[in-house]
């Protein structure tokens, strides 16, 4: 679903990402772990067509994002490190809009659907989202791909600044949107969450993917010392 | 609703709900209630004053009669004033201009008409200084404020709050977003000025004719060139710091130094001695004759009244026929430079106009002024009038002045009476044109840079 073949990005004579081939298919959960720098961003921005590669180049579902910036939106949602959206409009309002934004008619019952397999409290619903937590505005911006019905989620530091229990909620959540055949590419900080959730674990150091494991061959503490030998 | 619909509706509202909407609009609604106060007492004072001209005139002239009824005409002719007066059209309140500065009464005597037209009265130099807050200026001063404070965060907020992104990946059209964003401002603008325009109408009693429309077409001409000038600041793809910095700097220069250098660029390209010198003029014009021999100064008033030449005019002592023809004279010697002063009046008035083709706060103002009839080319006809009148005056006057008839024998008041200046709708398209072909540039510019900065990315802010 996810494919970087060669991918590679300069500014001037600074690399951020170099020759980068990575494939991640429908229903995988990819972490990419590494340090400030490392070129995780970088990685997501160029399947997000914000940036053009240098070299190489990544596709969704089989299209070229550079060549069809356009057409590959309908696959992908992406969620930042800080999901702020529009703080006068309640969360189902923000649903509402950027459901419609992509062309989606969907009514309100349909919408609160939406929020709850997110995992937003109905009492929420309603609120202004400028009173909503920082978990409680992810969980909008989950409702916002499922309700875009994305086939792709890139996710940028997700769980950055939740705690535990929101983090463990929203773990939960991307889980199961990677069982019914989303692919997931998870760029984090966080070597336990990424061990706990994700499919596979990329390690990158400036702007090199240094190795790629299998998230249930390995172990948590195994993890973190290839971590901090590769970084 | 169409899914489009609700996409405009959601962003309204968002808006709307956001308090820079709700703080501008209430902030803007009291400076503006304080300009129709300030219209309405200024004009309102004026036009109580020329109410009571009449009157005035009426008892002045009844005193003075009463005075001299052992006179002749020729001698009680020296004392009354002749009042004139320059009402307000009722576009006045909106738009000041240059009425509280200017006299909107003048009374002549018989004498020479060129030193009285200029005495005018003292004007608070604060209020000089400040400037009038009426409602032309605060459509033309702080509604570009507004529009600042409402466009310069347009996009730049959702950048740096991050829901750019994803609006930017949820979007079948960046291009139509961003527009859809940037209508929703134009219109609560626009919503804003025909809401205070149309107070304005029912607060300054404006009527519903020709010159109130010409005042709205100006002002939305005006208005949208702002938002162009805050679209294009935006399309610079810039942080919203960098926007409300630049914004802000471009009213200082167009609103504040721009004037301000054209003012000075004005005076010193058209200088005007000729006010002091036409009263100079005048007065030793007069004064001289005093001891001069009395036939050259007949002989002058003669060439253009021959029909008073066949009264006697001793040249030894006084006569009052004497006395108006060198009071004449007077005139007739400063003509020159009182018409090279208003020939100057004129050329400085289209230099401004001139100028003010590289500036629309410039071109607005003296197009509302324009309409309102308080610009400098209203003055200046009422001056003439004021001339025309003395005129008529005197020429009622010389027949009883020559013939050396009583006091009590004539009606002193069978002068003509004064016919202030009528409205005049002063030229106007080239104004909206010119505010117009602005707006049309900077919105090409704008669109060529959203382009470039938002629709084909470069920069990771704006992607």
């Amino acid at each position: 679903m996810l494919e970087a073949k060669g991918l590679t990005k300069r500014y001037g004579s600074h690399t951020a990402l170099s020759n980068l081939n990575l494939s991640i298919r429908t229903g995988e959960i990819f972490a990419l772990l590494g340090q400030n720098g490392a070129g995780k961003t970088t990685t997501i921005n160029l399947f997000l067509g914000f940036i053009e590669p240098t070299e190489g180049s990544a596709s969704i579902a089989g299209i070229s994002v550079a060549e069809h910036p356009q057409e590959i939106k309908q696959y992908l949602a992406y969620i930042p490190e800080t999901v702020m959206l529009y703080p006068n409009l309640t969360g189902l309002e923000n649903l509402e809009y950027f459901s419609s934004l992509a062309g989606f008619d969907y009514g309100a019952g349909e919408l609160r659907k939406f929020l709850s397999t997110a995992g937003l409290q109905a009492q929420a619903f309603d609120q202004r989202l400028g009173g909503y937590s920082k978990g409680m505005r992810q969980k909008v911006g989950i409702a916002i791909a499922v309700a875009k019905k994305a086939k792709v989620l890139l996710l940028d530091e997700p769980t950055s600044g939740l705690d535990p229990k929101a983090s463990n909620e929203f773990s939960q959540i991307i889980q199961t949107l990677a069982s019914g055949g989303t692919a997931i590419l998870m760029a984090t900080h966080d070597i336990f969450r990424a061990k706990e959730v994700a499919t596979r674990i990329g390690i990158m150091k400036e702007g090199v993917l240094q190795a790629v494991i299998d998230a249930d061959k390995i172990s948590a503490n195994e993890l973190e010392s290839l971590y901090l030998k590769t970084v | 609703m169409t899914a489009s619909r609700k996409v405009f509706m959601l962003e309204a509202k968002n808006f709307v709900l956001g308090r820079t909407v709700l703080v501008g609009a209430v902030a803007l609604l009291l400076f503006a209630a304080y300009g129709f106060f300030y219209g309405n007492r200024l004009i309102g004072q004026q036009q109580a004053t020329i109410d009571e001209v009449p009157a005035v005139q009426q008892a002045h002239l009844k005193g003075i009669v009463e005075h001299g009824e052992k006179a002749t005409v020729g001698s009680t002719a020296y004392y009354p004033f002749f009042y004139t007066v320059n009402p307000p059209t009722p576009w006045a309140r909106f738009a000041i201009g240059q009425r509280d500065v200017n006299p909107y009464t003048l009374k002549v005597k018989m004498l020479a008409i060129e030193g009285q037209l200029y005495d005018t009265e003292l004007t608070n130099p604060l209020t000089l200084l400040v400037g009038n807050l009426d409602a032309s200026f605060v459509f033309i001063f702080l509604f570009p404020l507004l529009i600042i404070a409402l466009m310069y965060n347009a996009l730049s907020e959702e950048q740096e709050n991050g829901v750019w992104k994803i609006v930017r990946t949820t979007t079948g059209s960046i291009g139509q977003t961003i527009a859809g964003k940037l209508a929703i401002r134009y219109l609560a603008i626009l919503l804003i000025t025909l809401v205070i325009f149309f107070l304005s109408v029912i607060a300054l009693q404006l009527p519903l004719t020709a010159p109130t429309f010409q005042l709205l077409l100006v002002l939305l001409a005006y208005v949208m060139f702002w938002l162009m000038v805050a679209t294009l600041v935006v399309a610079l793809g810039r942080n919203s710091a960098f926007n409300a910095t630049t914004l802000v700097c471009i009213w200082i220069f167009l609103a504040i130094l721009f004037p301000g250098i054209a003012n000075i660029a004005v005076n010193n390209a058209v200088p005007i001695p000729e006010a002091a010198e036409t009263a100079v003029r005048q007065r030793e014009g007069y004064h001289e004759k005093w001891d001069l021999p009395k036939g050259p100064t007949m002989e002058k008033f003669y060439a253009v009244y021959p029909q008073y030449r066949k009264y006697p005019i001793p040249d030894n002592k006084y006569s009052p026929g004497w006395y108006y023809a060198m009071q004449f004279s007077g005139d007739l010697e400063s003509a020159q430079s009182a018409e090279m002063l208003f020939g100057k009046l004129g050329r400085r008035q289209s230099l401004s106009e001139m100028i003010g083709a590289f500036n629309p706060v410039i071109t607005a103002q003296q197009a509302l002024n324009r309409i309102a009839n308080t610009d400098l080319s209203s003055q200046v006809r009422y001056l003439e009038s004021v001339k025309a009148h003395h005129r008529q005056v005197r020429e009622y006057f010389y027949p009883f002045i020559f013939e050396n008839v009583p006091t009590p024998s004539i009606d002193w008041a069978g002068y003509p009476d004064y016919k202030p200046v009528a409205y005049e709708a002063g030229p106007l398209a080239g104004s909206v044109v010119t505010i117009g072909i602005w707006g049309i540039l900077l919105a090409l510019c704008a669109l060529f840079l959203f382009k470039i900065n938002f629709i084909q990315i470069n920069d990771i802010q704006n992607a």
